[in-house]
């Protein structure tokens, strides 16, 4: 693993920095609404964590995983937990699934759209600080206990000794609170080669 | 139904790419199964079982630095055997079960070699199939994570989907004639 020094978190936290604006921008296009979003925390976890990021490993968590190509391609991910979701749904639609069962196209679809948004808008703030070309694909939508997603990411992530970066975001609005996850797992050279298009070594 | 765990007080939880063994009474856990394989040994005559989380099929695929047992299906298998033998179980009497081995994200192009999910399932199974364990429960493949309880007491295997009703499996004697008979 990548020994984060201050120089290199920092680097982390402005990429956070700057995917948060881009998010907020995004957001607001979507539905017309303001959105407070808190800054992002950077911390380096260790992959054996990683499953644990949602906090109960059985949580249900929806989201959409993507390939990303170009420069620095990999997967990026954006995961709502279950009850974030709801609110999103309300918030976007006016309705909700009952369940996990009633997950119709029209809620996957929408999921599937704001967290291909969300990925982008960090995408995007990777592409401005290095210059990177970053393509992402068409979003393939996700919705089972957080543990199954995060642990298959965590094997992905192995296979290839990467490391995978999560961004941890809470949105703040007048009427309900919501937090999402973005990540990223690098495919090749994983974080060194970020920081060494950075200058930072 | 009757909740595999009810009544039990411990519970041990394997973790990515761990194994624990627990005997006489208790529950064995994998929560949140992806495309990892809970594989897991019982003998029933001791009321012991043995539980490892694999997540890749073999060592050779990556060099990592941690030493978990539990973590490929080509470490994993003789380990589950050499921690039953520790403790003087031998194999003759074991019956296995495998559950996981999911494909999550499965309309993201995947190249056949890199479909994990099923390829720590295949070679868990050959391994097993080698040393003569017959594995009497099987939830594997699809693209649903799971979790197993298993309360090595009662024999009791629980298997739980979300948005599904809980299944159960009973493993012991009968799991062993039922092998036999196959």
């Amino acid at each position: 693993m990548v020994q984060l020094d201050d120089v290199k978190q920092d680097v982390l936290r402005e990429i956070g920095n700057i995917g948060l604006g881009n998010a907020i921008t995004a957001l607001s296009e979507l539905d017309g609404q303001s959105y407070l979003i808190t800054v992002p925390e950077v911390s380096q976890i260790e992959l054996s964590e990683v499953p644990f990021l949602f906090g109960d490993p059985e949580r249900i968590v929806v989201g959409a995983a993507a390939l990303v190509t170009g420069d620095w391609g990999g997967h990026a991910a954006f995961m709502f937990p279950w009850e974030s979701a709801t609110a999103l749904w309300t918030r976007l639609l006016g309705q909700t699934p009952e369940d996990i069962n009633a997950l119709e196209p029209i809620y996957t679809s929408t999921i599937s759209e704001v967290a291909n948004i969300m990925s982008g808008a960090y995408l995007t703030a990777i592409s401005t600080m290095t210059g990177f070309e970053l393509m992402l694909e068409p979003p393939a939508f996700v919705a089972d206990m957080s543990a199954a997603i995060l642990s298959s990411l965590t094997v992905e992530a192995l296979l290839f000794d990467r490391e995978m970066i999560a961004i941890r975001l809470q949105f703040l609005t007048p009427n309900d609170d919501f937090e999402g996850f973005f990540l990223y797992l690098p495919e090749l050279g994983g974080l060194n080669k970020l920081f060494a298009a950075l200058g930072v070594n | 139904m009757a909740d595999v765990k009810s009544g039990v007080s411990q519970t041990a939880f394997v973790g990515l790419g761990e194994l624990k063994i627990v005997r006489h009474e208790g529950i064995l856990a994998c929560i949140g199964l992806g495309s990892c394989v809970g594989t897991l040994l019982y003998d029933v005559r001791t009321q012991t079982g043995v539980l490892a989380h694999v997540m890749l099929p073999d060592s050779s695929i990556c060099n990592d630095k941690d030493k978990l047992d539990g973590k490929y299906a080509n470490t994993a298998v003789p380990a589950l055997l050499q921690t039953l033998a520790d403790v003087g179980i031998s194999k003759s009497l074991l019956v296995a079960a495998l559950i996981g081995g999911a494909e999550l994200f499965k309309t993201v192009e995947t190249p056949a070699a890199l479909r994990i999910g099923a390829r720590n399932v295949d070679k868990v199974s050959e391994l097993l199939r080698a040393v003569g364990v017959p594995i009497v429960a099987r939830e594997v493949g699809g693209s649903s994570g799971r979790s197993l309880y298993f309360n090595v007491a009662t024999g009791k295997l629980e298997v739980k989907v979300c948005g599904m009703e809980l299944r159960v499996h009973t493993l012991g004697m009968a799991g062993i004639a039922a092998a036999k008979a196959a």
